[in-house]
């Protein structure tokens, strides 16, 4: 694949991929990080990636295993600065007032998930992408990608009217 | 839409059962937030915050730094593949010096050069170094003289050897006589030895 090709067929998947990278790391700037990341292993495959049937589904695969790999290793080196925050008090006011946004809290709470339905919640309810299109990308039966999405809805449904009613004192939640 | 009808999408919705075009109706309906019935109200949240994330883009200028970034690699590649050349290169003559070198010391031949310059020194020098060999070739010679005094003392033994030799022969005299006088007996020939 020349250069151009990779212009016109590759980079155009950088949005779909930051925030797919933005769903598992939370963070603006390391999703960007990572994002650039998976175009640089992208472009050094270059020469082989027509051998893929979907570029696309490989780009999405990279970068859901990168940001699982950067969890982790942050998971690591975080967990003896977990114990410092604790002691001096919770979560900085910067902190707090980005999970009471919208989007802060579906971060917040997308990455509880488990791997396979984070990821067919992503491509379905934030890519907007077609059950067959999620099959192929994923490899994921269709009859399963609709159990899966929908045990993903409604956890993700119960965990922010839970954080709702938590933040709001609003006990008369009924849905 | 009327509440009904959201309510039924909103279920299917939570099933997995839903189109694209029906979800994005569900979707458009939180988003104009017109009379949200009470007990789907805090569903608002849930679908603001998706579309808000949809939304999400990155920062305008990420193409650029990922362009940056694989153009950083390939200069890196780049710089690696010529370093690599040069290395391969300079082994490459390093190793063909080091074998002129060792070819050189195999193949080079070790004759003597001559360190003296006046001829008849150099004749004197080497009528000296003869004398010397010969002066000791002689003294290595005396050694020999210890082989005479053996072979002396082994002659007696070659004479009992001949003595050997004749006693053989006599026996075989004797056995021929016997074999005559049976001879005789057999055929009654007088006796001549009388």
């Amino acid at each position: 694949m020349d250069q151009q090709k990779f212009h016109k067929e590759v980079l155009p998947l950088k949005g779909r991929l930051f925030r797919l990278a933005l769903g598992y790391l939370k963070d603006t700037d390391d999703a960007e990080d990572a994002v650039q990341e998976i175009f640089v292993k992208l472009w050094k495959m270059r020469s082989s990636l027509e051998k893929y049937r979907s570029i696309e589904a490989l780009a999405v695969t990279m970068t859901k295993n990168f940001c699982l790999d950067q969890l982790k290793a942050k998971r690591r080196s975080e967990v003896g600065l977990d114990k410092v925050v604790a002691r001096s008090g919770g979560t900085s006011p910067e902190k707090h007032s980005e999970e009471s946004d919208l989007m802060g809290i579906l971060k917040k709470i997308l990455p509880e998930l488990p791997e396979q339905q984070q990821l067919v919640f992503h491509m379905r309810d934030v890519e907007g992408l077609e059950l067959k299109e999620i099959e192929e990308l994923t490899g994921i039966n269709y009859n399963n990608i609709r159990v899966v999405l929908s045990r993903a809805r409604k956890t993700l449904r119960n965990k922010l009217i839970k954080i709702e009613s938590y933040e709001y004192g609003n006990d008369s939640v009924t849905y | 839409m009327n509440t009904e009808m959201i309510l039924s999408l909103i279920d299917k919705y939570f099933e997995g059962n839903t189109s694209l075009q029906e979800e994005n109706q569900i979707r458009d309906f939180f988003l104009a937030g017109v009379s949200i019935p009470e007990e789907i109200a805090p569903l608002k949240e849930y679908f603001l915050s998706i579309d808000k994330f949809s939304n999400t883009l990155p920062s305008d200028n990420l193409e650029e730094k990922i362009l940056a970034r694989i153009d950083q690699e390939e200069k890196k590649r780049k710089l690696n593949r010529s370093f690599n050349i040069r290395m391969y290169i300079t082994s490459g003559i390093a190793a063909a010096f080091i074998l002129l070198i060792g070819f050189q010391q195999t193949i080079k031949p070790t004759g003597m050069k001559s360190t003296v310059e006046d001829p008849m020194l150099a004749m004197q020098i080497v009528t000296s170094a003869f004398a010397e060999v010969n002066k000791n070739m002689g003294k290595g010679m005396t050694n020999f003289q210890y082989l005479n005094q053996v072979s002396k003392a082994t002659e007696p033994v070659s004479k009992i050897q001949m003595l050997n030799n004749s006693m053989e022969k006599a026996a075989k005299v004797h056995y021929f006589n016997k074999g005559y006088k049976a001879f005789q007996n057999m055929h009654e020939i007088p006796n001549t030895d009388k």
